[in-house]
């Protein structure tokens, strides 16, 4: 096939997936797109929002949609790493007894970490460990995560009593950030349609495992001219107070993103490049990633956190004042 | 876009030969003929054109024309390079190559106005009014004769040296009275030089010359006598602190060279009478005075105050000259006063010495000391005078100094705004000046000669903290110097104490008053009415606190433009002579 023929193919399959979603997720469609894009690029996202908005069921009905196994864990002070990663067990084997690793809920495809700051420091670094090496070791033993392995973690952000916020370097482990907002007035009427009648909308499953492999294989595939990589790099660096010519950014950050930022950000430019039909990304599906994908490693000064500055703010700013070449 | 380059060109050329026209009229130079400026304008336009158009501009230009292009070209471009290679490469140059087809040359290369078009109308506008306005006006407008020459004299206001005319005549009038021929030479050159910076100006270069050198010969006539005057200083205040000497220090430290005579003569007059023990303790006094006028002279706080200062703000040359002055000029009358300073701590010793021995021997040694001190005295003025005159040649100095550095005008409108705010202080001290005083007052103080206390001389409406019963106790205490506890709370008395006795000399009592309200403000007025205020001579009050300024001036890393707002501050509040 050639990448014409490969390119509409991988537009047309990510339609589908989007199309499905919205049977049954009302509304939210930025957030379905960034998670879809987050998918296909291979990273995982931190939700944020309030309980309610429909977190949870945006992933398990991505689980439903991709027929990939699904697992959740609601994070709560008193979680164990073990109860993450799994443990070794006793068991009794032809009248023998030995240790037997037992999986944990991370060994599925997709697995939702619910409000993931409740859990203590030591749990949370359990899950991020194994998010970036796709493995687990358990003593001098590792097994590998399946892949796809895809983690939707959610953080509530009004309640932060009893929390404990995640480190600014687990942070840089999410490839999204995304912030679930209330539903407009339209978007409410149709989730209270289709939620409190007696029928509850079905999906069907869209994609294979094996054609998300193949769709994520396209996307590394996809080349990037040196003018969009150059912006990129410019971005990316204009974001840190010592070397950025913006005075705001100067003022308010006290760290800029890191360059797992600007592989975030140039992935999603090309997940965004075959959506659009084109073979390479362009400054605007640069521009169009960045929020997501760098609003969570712009880290704020005291003097920003006292301002109220927000990162989205700061970022959208730096892009209008930013040159393209 | 070669041909919109050419335009812009084109244009940059007709700016550049609008500017030479006007620079060439403004000089009354001839406007170049056409053909020169149709040059300038078609080599702007083929320079322009023939420049290399960056690629990426143009890819820019076609992803522009192109509705919904989202950079093909200009990523094409990227990857003409050879970097990168492979099916998605060539599928995007030739999804590029599709999309350029479809650009229309209007909007990629739109014609646009000239950049820099209000700059160029701006040259050909003023290129049209130099060409109006008729050269000759233009010439004569420039060339005014004479203005440029005396503006850079350096000439002051007959007000602004007023303060500096005031210090030469006093100095002339002292240098009469003192018969020093070097301040009176000192003081007519200064004066010479004031008027002519009033009348006709000096150079500014000159006027510092001339003026620093005056300093540096009014100085070093100055430290001929210095210690002399610092050892008689500090022998009279060693002898201010004992009663028997005090009359004799006090003038000793005025400088006061017959009232020293006078007053070291009467107590030679009493040394008959005195016993022993008062003789003892006057022999002391003398011996310290003695020790105290060797030690002054022998210290120099020139060297270490205000002669390091003097050094940095004068050049090493002028130091070196002033070296050479001092060598040649007046090392006899240095010699002389040094002696001088050796025979009064001579005196007083061998005062001290004979005054142990016995009253006769006293006698003579008090007389033989008595005789010296007017000459000494005299010397030790002339001093003082000579100082003082350099003094104000120095601030004078500073003045110029700063003119010099971007004074001018601007500096002597401040100088009249700061005098005016001055006077106007002045002014409104004086109407809010009530009665009464702002002293504080000791209580229970009733000897003839109170200590402490009283109205202060000047100033607003301050309120006695305290004061005494009128039945105080310590009736008999015509010394007494000590104040009593609180405040009295009778009404009764005179809150300063009643007129006392003057030969009277009781002991000296603790005086015990009763604690709550003293006499209100009305009975310590018309107290201090009966007797008369406390007073000071504003002179001296001036001159004390002139040269406290002055050594702090010098001792102190003062900002030079806050050292001259103090010492001018200090001109405006200097003593008048009453008219």
């Amino acid at each position: 096939m050639n990448v014409e023929a490969a390119a509409a193919q991988f537009n047309k399959d990510l339609a589908t997936l989007l199309e499905e979603i919205g049977r049954r997720i009302v509304g939210h469609r930025p957030i379905v797109e960034g998670v879809a894009t987050a998918l296909l690029a291979g990273g995982h996202v931190l939700l944020e929002g309030v309980p309610g908005l429909g977190k949870t069921l945006l992933v398990r009905t991505l689980a439903d949609v991709l027929d990939l196994s699904f697992a959740r864990i609601q994070f709560t002070p008193d979680l164990m790493p073990s109860d993450i990663t799994g443990t070794n067990l006793i068991v009794e084997s032809g009248g023998q007894r030995k240790f037997e690793f037992q999986k944990g809920p991370i060994f599925s495809h997709l697995l939702l970490a619910d409000e993931i700051n409740r859990a203590t420091p030591k749990t949370q670094s359990a899950l991020l460990e194994a998010m970036q090496e796709q493995a687990v070791t358990i003593g001098r033993q590792s097994w590998e995560l399946p892949s796809p392995f895809f983690v939707l973690a959610t953080q509530n952000p009004i309640e932060m009593e009893g929390t404990y916020p995640l480190p600014e370097a687990q942070l840089d482990r999410f490839f999204f950030k995304l912030r679930v907002t209330s539903p407009g007035r339209e978007d409410l009427h149709a989730i209270l349609d289709r939620t409190t009648g007696a029928a509850t909308p079905a999906v069907r499953s869209v994609l294979t495992r094996e054609r998300l492999l193949e769709m994520r294989m396209l996307i590394r595939q996809v080349p990037v001219a040196r003018p969009i990589q150059d912006y990129v790099v410019r971005l990316i660096e204009s974001t840190h107070p010592d070397r950025s010519s913006s005075t705001e950014i100067k003022k308010f950050v006290r760290f800029g993103s890191s360059p797992r930022g600007a592989q975030a950000v140039l992935l999603a430019a090309k997940v965004g490049a075959l959506r659009a039909g084109r073979f390479s990304p362009s400054f605007d599906d640069v521009r169009q990633a960045v929020p997501a994908a760098l609003r969570h490693r712009v880290l704020l000064n005291f003097e920003g956190e006292a301002d109220g500055v927000s990162t989205d703010q700061l970022i959208e700013r730096l892009l209008a004042s930013l040159p393209e070449t | 876009m070669r041909a919109l380059a050419a335009l812009q060109g084109g244009f940059a050329g007709l700016g550049v030969a609008f500017g030479i026209c006007a620079l060439r009229l403004g000089v009354g130079a001839a406007v170049p003929s056409k053909l020169w400026l149709a040059t300038l304008v078609l080599a702007g336009a083929l320079v322009a054109a023939a420049r290399r158009i960056p690629l990426a501009r143009c890819a820019r230009a076609v992803d522009e024309a192109v509705q919904g292009n989202a950079d093909r070209t200009l990523i094409a471009l990227g990857f003409s390079d050879g970097a990168h290679e492979g099916p998605f490469v060539n599928a995007a140059m030739g999804d590029a190559v599709r999309a350029a087809g479809r650009v229309r040359l209007a909007k990629a290369a739109p014609v646009r106005r000239p950049r820099g078009i209000v700059a160029v109308a701006a040259l050909a506008a003023s290129t049209l009014l130099l060409a109006l306005v008729p050269r000759q006006a233009r010439v004569a407008q420039a060339m005014r004769p004479g203005e440029v020459s005396g503006a850079t004299r350096t000439r002051l206001d007959e007000a602004m040296l007023e303060p500096d005319r005031e210090a030469a005549a006093l100095a002339a009038k002292k240098a009469a009275a003192l018969h020093d021929g070097t301040l009176e030479q000192l003081a007519n050159e200064y004066r010479k030089m004031l008027t002519a910076l009033a009348a006709e100006g000096l150079e500014p270069g000159e006027a510092l010359d001339r003026l620093a050198a005056l300093e540096r010969r009014a100085r070093a006539a100055a430290d001929e006598a210095q210690a002399l005057a610092r050892g008689m200083r500090a022998a009279g205040e060693t002898m201010s602190a004992d009663p028997q000497t005090r009359a004799a220090g006090e003038a000793m430290e005025k400088l006061d060279g017959a009232a020293a005579r006078e007053a070291m003569e009467h107590l030679a007059a009493r040394a008959g009478e005195m016993t022993k023990g008062e003789r003892e303790r006057m022999a002391k006094s003398l011996e310290r005075a003695g020790q105290s006028a060797a030690a002054a002279g022998s210290h120099q706080p020139g060297e270490d105050g205000a002669s390091k200062q003097e050094k940095r703000r004068l050049s090493r040359n002028e130091e070196k000259e002033r070296n050479q002055d001092q060598q040649s000029g007046s090392e006899a009358a240095t010699r002389e006063n040094d002696r001088q300073l050796k025979r009064l701590e001579r005196d007083l010793d061998e005062s001290a010495d004979r005054c142990r021995d016995d009253p006769e021997a006293c006698k003579g040694a008090l007389d033989e000391t008595a005789s010296d001190l007017p000459d000494m005295a005299q010397q030790a003025q002339r001093s003082a005078a000579r100082e003082g005159l350099g003094r104000s040649m120095g601030q004078l100095r500073e003045r110029l100094q700063r003119m010099d550095h971007g004074g001018g005008q601007g500096q002597r409108q401040g100088e009249r705004s700061f005098e005016r705010a001055a006077e106007g202080q002045q002014q409104g001290s004086q109407a809010s000046q009530g009665p009464g005083g702002d002293g504080e007052m000791t209580p229970g103080q009733t000897g003839a000669r109170p200590q402490h206390g009283g109205p202060g001389k000047t100033g607003g409406d301050g309120t006695p903290t305290a004061s005494g019963s009128a039945t105080a106790q310590s009736t008999a205490a015509s010394r007494a110097t000590s104040g009593g506890e609180g405040a009295g709370k009778d009404p009764g008395g005179d809150p300063l104490g009643a007129r006392g006795g003057m030969g009277t000399r009781g002991e000296i009592h603790e005086s015990h008053v009763r604690s709550g309200a003293g006499p209100i403000r009305a009975e310590v007025i018309e107290s201090g009415a009966k007797r008369g205020f406390a007073h000071t001579d504003y002179q001296r009050v001036f001159d004390e606190y002139n040269a406290a300024v002055e050594e702090t001036l010098d001792t102190t890393a003062v900002p030079a433009g806050r050292r001259y707002i103090v010492r001018r501050y200090f001109q405006l509040i200097r003593p008048r002579a009453t008219p």
